[in-house]
């Protein structure tokens, strides 16, 4: 373990945690082997890095997250440029609670919720308080950390326009909100924990790091486009209905302290924002042996849980599977994709991916040339890359954290590898592709018009034979059957070939569109050809 | 509230718990003077686990009065914690430490200055035959190798009074025989050991006295021999099921058997 700088410097201060009434030495304690876990750990935005378990060694991940963050910093710099201040101040605000939140929930619960503390550290001759106290400083720690590198490029870019005092007064704000951010996700714990057990905790932190993994793809897509939004003049008005938003509570400080505008409203919402966060972090530290009381529940595993029948799932499950052993192994799939933590954290983003991108490639010619151009393109042809998801699914699909429990597969007699990739392809179309491929197909019926109905058919045809080629193309193993760790670099290439694969199909599209009853022919051909490929593809897998 | 007397390590009056409408412990009166082994048997959830934490004071949400070493938990002097050994039930540690670095920490935190920690947890391990894992992560520990990490944490700082929740679940039989003649050795200079286990016929072996809890209640209290001759019972499996109720084991079995034929 190593003497960590937060350590050196805390010392300094050891008197006033004295004071405190704080056993100084014993949290000295406690903070270095947290620091330690927290180096050691590894966090989302490095699932797919490759873990490495050497003994002792601290490969600090947390190192290459800060440096994430502060790429996204970088991206900010336009936002703080605009020149409403209201307006930029709004955004930026907007964006830093975004990021620090989601970044504090997805990577810190495991810390804020850990109730092995209770077991090993409850248990010793340690008072209350100085367990309370490692734990606050530990979390402003981390806070701290990424609040410096997202906002430091918007700072530096701050203080050069405008100058020393907004500089400074940027930084109090700062505080402020992540002493909001901090009461502000104990809130939603405790509420979540009130009303609910510890699984469906469990499911929130991972929807939240779900989210923060779709943001971050989709918000670098826009970042090119935030250049063009500094040449465009943007009047921001106050309304009443913004007195529910921070971030412009904090923009409103800011109108109201450094511009000549002293509209009621901004005042106070500018009160808001010295006020509520103050409050919030009192009521949090008030409500603190609370929060650690409702914790216990995460250690009960208590009953369980009400099990959802989705009628309709199950009506086309028994529709497309033939044979029973094909419909165990369907449903089976469909409750560990739809379930498993670790499955989900790595494929949903993906998947979130494929609903919104069709519309990112939209964006720009919409843009532009306006929605009603687009009726009239070929830019319908977006939608097939909604099917880039396959690839990614059928890449991850293997791997499980307890692929040990994939030897209910070899001891099962008569189930064939056939049965199980079968079951596997269709669980893959029916509860993944199909979905999203359904939304995307209403709503760009919305956009182009009923004209593109064969196109959509021919989609959905290219949608299902690239599954079944991805599914040739990769290596054969059963689902859920092998350990995280082994071999995904190499796969990574295999996935980025499929996805050029994409562009063939669309291009034979575009190809089908130009040929007279092209996309009839074309049509048919997929037809055949998909069948074709069910009816064949899964001999000797 | 009566006397207490300076003899008793443990001292319970009337201990009840309430998880929101469910009712864990429902008065327990219990008082284990010092040097005693104490085995706490009793069926899946009939709160022995609970029974261990709330006097760990990890549970503050009961009534009635706890008194470890004669003075009352409930009154706000954490000292008590330092003369008691914990192995919980979960077998959990901080996986992501080394053996060394995990153990030197725990000692730390009883006050051990760390040079000392770690050659004293250097040599406990060694005993365990566990030399070649002393700088490895406890996550790549088995789960016997986990138990018996646990079981030097608990006694580093030699404490007076030892709560075990199952400590010899994982290990394999000649640890098991190490272990029990580990806890004989501490009972016999006085400490006082209260623990917990399924394994009846070591619980017979090495319990001074046997508390049998039944849904909250302790239905059972006595040595062994005293309960071998009250029940006309011959081992301590055939006593659990008489006082536990439970003799349907073979309707159970054979109806278990039947539907397991239907297919």
């Amino acid at each position: 373990m190593r003497d960590y700088l937060l350590l050196t410097f805390l010392d300094r201060f050891s008197f006033l945690f004295f004071k405190l009434g704080c056993n100084y030495p014993i949290m000295r304690k406690i903070l270095q082997v947290k620091l330690t876990l927290d180096a050691r750990r590894v966090p989302t935005l490095f699932q797919r890095a490759k873990r490495n378990e050497k003994s002792g060694q601290d490969r600090n991940y947390s190192l290459r997250v800060l440096g994430m963050y502060g790429l996204m910093g970088l991206f900010l710099i336009p936002f703080a440029l605009l020149q409403n201040v209201l307006f930029s101040m709004s955004i930026v605000f907007a964006i830093f609670m975004f990021i620090i939140m989601t970044a504090l929930i997805a990577d810190f619960s495991s810390v804020l919720l850990d109730i092995r503390d209770r077991n090993i550290l409850w248990t010793k001759p340690i008072d209350k308080k100085t367990l309370s106290l490692a734990r606050v400083i530990h979390v402003s720690y981390y806070i701290s950390q990424i609040t410096l590198v997202v906002t430091t490029p918007s700072l530096i870019t701050l203080l050069i326009v405008h100058g020393v005092l907004f500089f400074l007064y940027f930084i109090v704000t700062l505080l402020l909100m992540d002493s909001l951010i901090i009461a502000a996700t104990a809130f939603v714990y405790m509420l979540v924990l009130r009303f609910f057990d510890g699984e469906r905790l469990k499911d929130v932190i991972n929807y939240v790091q779900i989210t923060l993994s779709i943001a971050l793809v989709v918000g670098y897509q826009f970042v090119g486009r935030s250049f063009s939004l500094l040449q465009t003049h943007i009047v921001f008005h106050t309304a009443w209905w913004q007195l529910f938003l921070p971030p412009v509570w904090f923009a409103a400080s800011f109108a109201w302290l450094f511009t000549v505008s002293t509209q009621p409203l901004l005042i106070v919402m500018a009160c808001l924002a010295w006020l509520v966060p103050l409050i919030a972090f009192w009521i949090y530290m008030a409500l603190a042996p609370i929060f650690e009381r409702s914790l216990q529940k995460l250690a009960d595993n208590s009953g369980s849980r009400r099990i959802r029948r989705h009628f309709v799932m199950e009506f086309i499950a028994k529709l497309v599977c033939t044979s029973p052993s094909e419909l165990a192994i369907f449903r089976f799939l469909a409750l560990m994709t739809a379930r498993e933590r670790d499955f989900k954290l790595k494929v949903y983003p993906s998947l979130g991916l494929a609903l919104v991108l069709p519309y990112i490639f939209l964006f720009n010619p919409a843009f532009t040339a306006g929605v009603v151009s687009l009726a009239t393109s070929k830019l319908y042809l977006t939608i097939y890359a909604g099917a880039l998801l396959t690839p990614s699914v059928l890449l991850m699909l293997p791997y499980s954290n307890q692929h040990k429990a994939s030897w209910i597969y070899a001891v099962t007699p008569g189930l064939t590898r056939e049965v199980v990739f079968k079951a596997m392809i269709k669980m893959v179309l029916v509860r993944l592709a199909l979905p999203i491929y359904l939304i995307d197909a209403v709503v760009f019926l919305g956009i182009f018009g009923e004209h593109i109905i064969p196109d959509l058919v021919i989609a959905f045809w290219s949608m299902l034979l690239f599954t079944m080629i991805c599914f040739w193309l990769m290596p054969k193993k059963l689902p859920f059957s092998e350990p995280f760790q082994t071999g995904q670099q190499s796969q990574a290439i295999t996935g980025i070939f499929l996805m050029l694969l994409i562009v063939v199909f669309v291009g034979m599209h575009f190809l089908a569109t130009i040929i007279p009853n092209g996309r009839v022919l074309y049509m048919l051909l997929l037809f055949i050809a998909f069948i074709a490929s069910f009816r064949y593809g899964f001999r000797n897998v | 509230m009566n006397s207490t007397s300076p003899s008793l390590a443990i001292s319970i009056r009337n201990l009840r718990l309430n998880y929101g409408l469910k009712t864990i412990l429902q008065g327990i009166d219990l008082d284990v003077p010092y040097g005693q082994v104490v085995g706490y048997i009793g069926p899946n959830g009939a709160g022995k686990s609970t029974t261990i934490k709330t006097m760990l004071g990890l549970v503050t949400t009961y009534s009635g009065t706890i008194e470890l070493f004669g003075k009352d938990i409930a009154k706000g002097d954490l000292s008590f914690k330092g003369r008691i050994g914990y192995v919980p039930e979960t077998a959990e540690m901080y996986d992501a430490l080394t053996v060394r670095e995990y153990l030197v920490f725990i000692a730390e935190l009883y006050g051990i200055e760390k040079a000392r920690a770690d050659r004293k947890a250097k040599s406990l391990i060694h005993l365990f035959d566990l030399d070649v894992m002393y700088d490895a992560r406890l996550s790549s520990l088995s789960k016997g190798m986990r138990q018996k990490v646990l079981l030097i944490s608990s006694l580093l700082h030699n404490p007076d009074l030892l709560f075990l929740d199952e400590p010899l679940s994982g290990l394999d039989a000649n640890s098991v025989m190490v272990v029990k003649d580990v806890l004989a050795e501490l009972a016999l200079h006085g400490k006082t050991i209260f623990y917990s286990s399924h394994i009846m016929d070591v619980v017979e072996k090495i319990s001074d006295r046997i508390l049998l809890l039944r849904s909250g209640q302790i239905v059972a209290d006595d040595t062994f021999e005293a309960l071998k001759e009250k029940l006309h019972e011959d081992s301590l499996e055939q006593i659990f099921n008489q006082i536990t109720g439970f003799e349907e084991h073979v309707a159970i079995a054979r109806e278990f058997v039947a539907t397991v034929q239907e297919v």
